[in-house]
């Protein structure tokens, strides 16, 4: 789990530039809690606190619902939702290797559900651009709200370039700085290139579909918005919540992709990458019978990472 | 060849290979096999240990001074030097002292059953056998498989540069009885082939390139999971069991073997010859020379027998010098190939699976490791069956597992228990066959005893079912 941490250092350090000290201080406060919460669980559950903690897996799971919450979140919610991601979606169903949700994107959700306001609100960038996000306001474009124009006239040759010039582009070197991570990991070998693809790809789809039948964005901008980077390479192959065999992973990433673009476009919450994994998360068995084998035929060639 | 054996002093290997005279000799036996021997009596060397099974055979000439049920424990005598000179090597029993000059594959297989000659690899299966499968099944390549994949070992090479007689005779000899169109030399390099004048070849790769399944792929017969070399016309010996068989066919008993000593905790890792039956103990202190050994006292080592990813730990008293406890240690053995000496590590309990797949990847025999691990966790024995037979154990999940999951133990342990359950049900099938049969003559009987007795009175006589039926129609009728 340490190349794992290693690669969310990138995200770590553009947010904390970005949307100022505060995100260091919600990922400290998530690792902590996630780390204390699964020791407490565990001692009283009558398991060896050491090695389970030493596997680092909570603190990867506090380590992603910290940097996935907006920087205004109270400390007190922060931790709510990290304890329901240990407790509730991961031991209640008898801790690591046997969780069917994702634990980070279960907490979220209960958060997205909890705190919606506190949620959406990002803050504003150095040149006091507006506090919400891409998503939030091409959401409220599409429902036909007055949405006052965030990018100063003239500043319109550098939004891209410039990370701090808009709140797209803040998201987009985001999404950048999370294929970074991602990218090392597959490189490490700790994941398999596979289920990002998979989880791209069904993007790509449903949101080209979605910008043919009149959608906000086009197509490709659904990739570097929102939390698209991290859900294909950090949530998505998450070996405990995704299928077990290997052909499953692309229809599993596949409506990982879809979702997210659906509940984006036509949903009640600007991003949908929470509910998008949980709703994978809860086919993936099925996914598993419908195209596992269970033999050797179902496994990728000898070196490959999972 | 390992570095290290190309540091040690010439001295070390002198012409002809001798191992020193250990303290002790202690031989594991089965209670009920033993050869009648006395305790506190002399026995020439070559004297046979076993009366049945696994034959073993003193290599030097010692006095019986311990027995127990399960080892028997010499003591060497000094007065009896075992000398250089071949009149002094260890001769087995008088019938036996023949040299053997051209033999059959029946000889073959005699001397091998005779002499006890087990596989020096690691695994220890009986030669005779494998002799005895390759004579039914006439195998077109044979392989000496010097390969040693195993981290550290270095013991085959040892056995060919400084012995490649003893292995040669054995080649020659196999190769005149089941004359293959290929008799290939299997090792890391071409150089001991081409000492031995015979065809190489050259295993690349470490660790499990030496197993009998991959060397079996290189060739181009891959194996399916239930099938051994032999079921793909490949005869594959270990070159130090081909060693023994060439010294049995000089009439000598197995008696000594190159003993790999190493790991974190040894000072100078080293190949020693050893005499079969030498305690461990004995064989570390002459190998190491170590301080970690003389420090111990705490018990804080720990010592793998055989290889490093395939060999077995064993207790701290199977293994350190205790005069007390000495019928309870163990001695080198035909199949000992190396011992590994290092900190002992705590069993910390294993963790869940978390389906990182890791061990499919490095496994060598490509099954799904995760899912046959989940199936197992599932009780599901039954279901993993057929791929199970595909474990070779070569421990490699093991290794990279990040729960610390003893995955190739516990396949190894559901694949008995499937197998028993076959035997189990193969057996009840046979006693549901025979309680079947003996119904059909019993009522076979009864018909004919029936026919004769219409035959004599004329009449059926009424049955007793019959009776008792007629009986409870006359009870029931009046309450109904």
């Amino acid at each position: 789990m340490l190349p794992l941490l290693l690669a969310l250092v990138p995200v770590a350090i553009l947010q904390t530039w970005l949307f100022g000290v505060r995100v260091l201080l919600l990922l400290v406060a998530a690792v902590g809690v996630a780390v204390v919460t699964e020791a407490v669980i565990l001692y009283f559950r009558g398991r060896a606190v050491g090695p389970a903690l030493r596997d680092g897996s909570a603190a990867v799971a506090g380590a992603l619902l910290g940097l996935a919450v907006a920087p205004g979140l109270a400390l007190w919610q922060l931790a709510l939702g990290t304890i329901f991601a240990v407790a509730a979606a991961k031991h209640a169903y008898g801790g690591i290797g046997r969780n069917p949700f994702n634990p980070a994107m279960a907490g979220y959700a209960f958060l997205l559900v909890s705190f919606p306001a506190e949620l959406a609100v990002w803050p504003a960038t150095m040149d006091g651009l507006s506090g919400a996000t891409p998503l939030d306001t091409a959401h409220a474009l599409a429902r036909g709200a007055e949405v006052p124009d965030v990018t100063t006239p003239g500043q319109t040759s550098r939004v891209w370039t410039h990370p701090q010039s808009s709140a797209a582009a803040a998201f987009a070197w985001l999404n950048i700085a999370w294929l970074a991570g991602g990218c090392l990991l597959v490189k490490l070998g700790i994941i398999h290139w596979r289920m990002p693809t998979a989880v791209l790809l069904g993007i790509g789809v449903a949101a080209w579909v979605a910008s043919m039948t009149g959608g906000t964005a086009p197509f490709w901008q659904h990739w570097f918005t929102g939390a698209s980077m991290a859900a294909a390479f950090f949530i998505a192959t998450d070996p405990v919540s995704a299928p077990r065999s290997v052909r499953a992973a692309w229809p599993f990433g596949l409506l990982i992709g879809m979702v997210v673009v659906v509940i984006r476009e036509y949903g009640a919450y600007p991003d949908g990458v929470a509910f998008a994994v949980l709703l994978a998360n809860c086919i993936a068995p099925l996914l598993d019978r419908l195209y596992g084998r269970g033999d050797r035929s179902d496994l990728g060639k000898p070196g490959d990472a999972p | 060849m390992r570095p290290w054996l190309q540091t040690l002093p010439a001295a070390a290997f002198p012409e002809q290979v001798f191992p020193p005279m250990p303290g002790r000799l202690v031989y594991a036996v089965t209670a009920g096999e033993r050869a009648d021997l006395e305790v506190g009596r002399h026995y020439a060397a070559g004297t046979a240990l076993c009366a049945a099974g696994q034959p073993q055979f003193l290599p030097l000439a010692a006095r019986l001074i311990c027995v127990s049920t399960e080892t028997l424990v010499f003591a060497p005598e000094a007065s009896h030097p075992t000398g250089p000179e071949p009149a002094s090597l260890p001769v087995p029993p008088a019938p036996m002292r023949v040299r053997m000059v051209r033999p059959g594959i029946e000889d073959l297989i005699e001397r091998a059953r005779t002499f006890g000659i087990a596989g020096h690899g690691g695994a220890g299966f009986p030669l005779w056998k494998k002799l005895e499968g390759a004579q039914a099944r006439s195998p077109s390549i044979l392989v000496v498989n010097a390969v040693e994949c195993e981290p550290g070992l270095a013991g085959d090479g040892a056995l060919l540069a400084l012995e490649p007689e003893r292995v040669a005779r054995g080649f020659e000899a196999l190769v005149h009885v089941y004359s293959p169109q290929r008799a290939l030399l299997a090792a890391h390099t071409s150089e001991p082939a081409r000492r031995l004048g015979c065809e190489a070849l050259v295993v690349p790769g470490g660790y499990p390139a030496g197993d009998e399944r991959q060397i079996c792929r290189q060739l181009g017969r891959p194996l399916g999971y239930r099938e051994r070399s032999l079921d793909a016309g490949v005869l594959m010996l270990n070159v130090g069991t081909v060693a023994a068989l060439g010294d049995a066919l000089d009439g000598i008993a197995p008696n000594r073997r190159f003993v790999t000593v190493h790991g974190p905790a040894v000072a100078r890792p080293s190949v020693l010859p050893a005499w079969l039956g030498t305690p461990l103990n004995d064989v570390l202190e002459a190998a190491a020379m170590n301080t970690a050994l003389a420090d111990d006292r705490g018990g804080s080592l720990g010592l793998r027998v055989g290889g490093l990813m395939m060999g077995t730990d064993v207790a701290p008293a199977q293994w350190r010098a205790d005069e007390d406890a000495i019928s309870r240690q163990i001695g080198v053995a035909q199949s000992t190939t190396g011992l590994y000496l290092r900190e002992r590590l705590d069993a910390s309990p294993a963790q869940p699976c978390i389906n990182c797949q890791r061990c499919d990847a490095v496994c060598p025999q490509h099954l799904p490791v995760a899912r046959l691990w989940q199936a197992l966790d599932r009780q599901d024995a039954q279901a993993t069956a057929p791929l199970l037979d595909g474990c070779n154990q070569c421990r490699c999940c093991d290794l990279v597992c990040p729960s610390g999951i003893g995955l190739a133990d516990a396949f190894g342990a559901a694949r008995l228990e499937v197998g028993e359950q076959a035997r189990a049900a193969a057996l009840a099938n046979w006693y549901a066959g025979r309680y079947q049969a003996h119904q059909r003559r019993e009522q076979e009987r009864n018909a004919a005893r029936e026919r004769r007795r219409e035959r004599r009175d004329g009449s059926a006589r009424p049955q007793l079912a019959d009776l008792l039926k007629a009986g409870r129609r006359r009870r029931r009728r009046p309450g109904v």
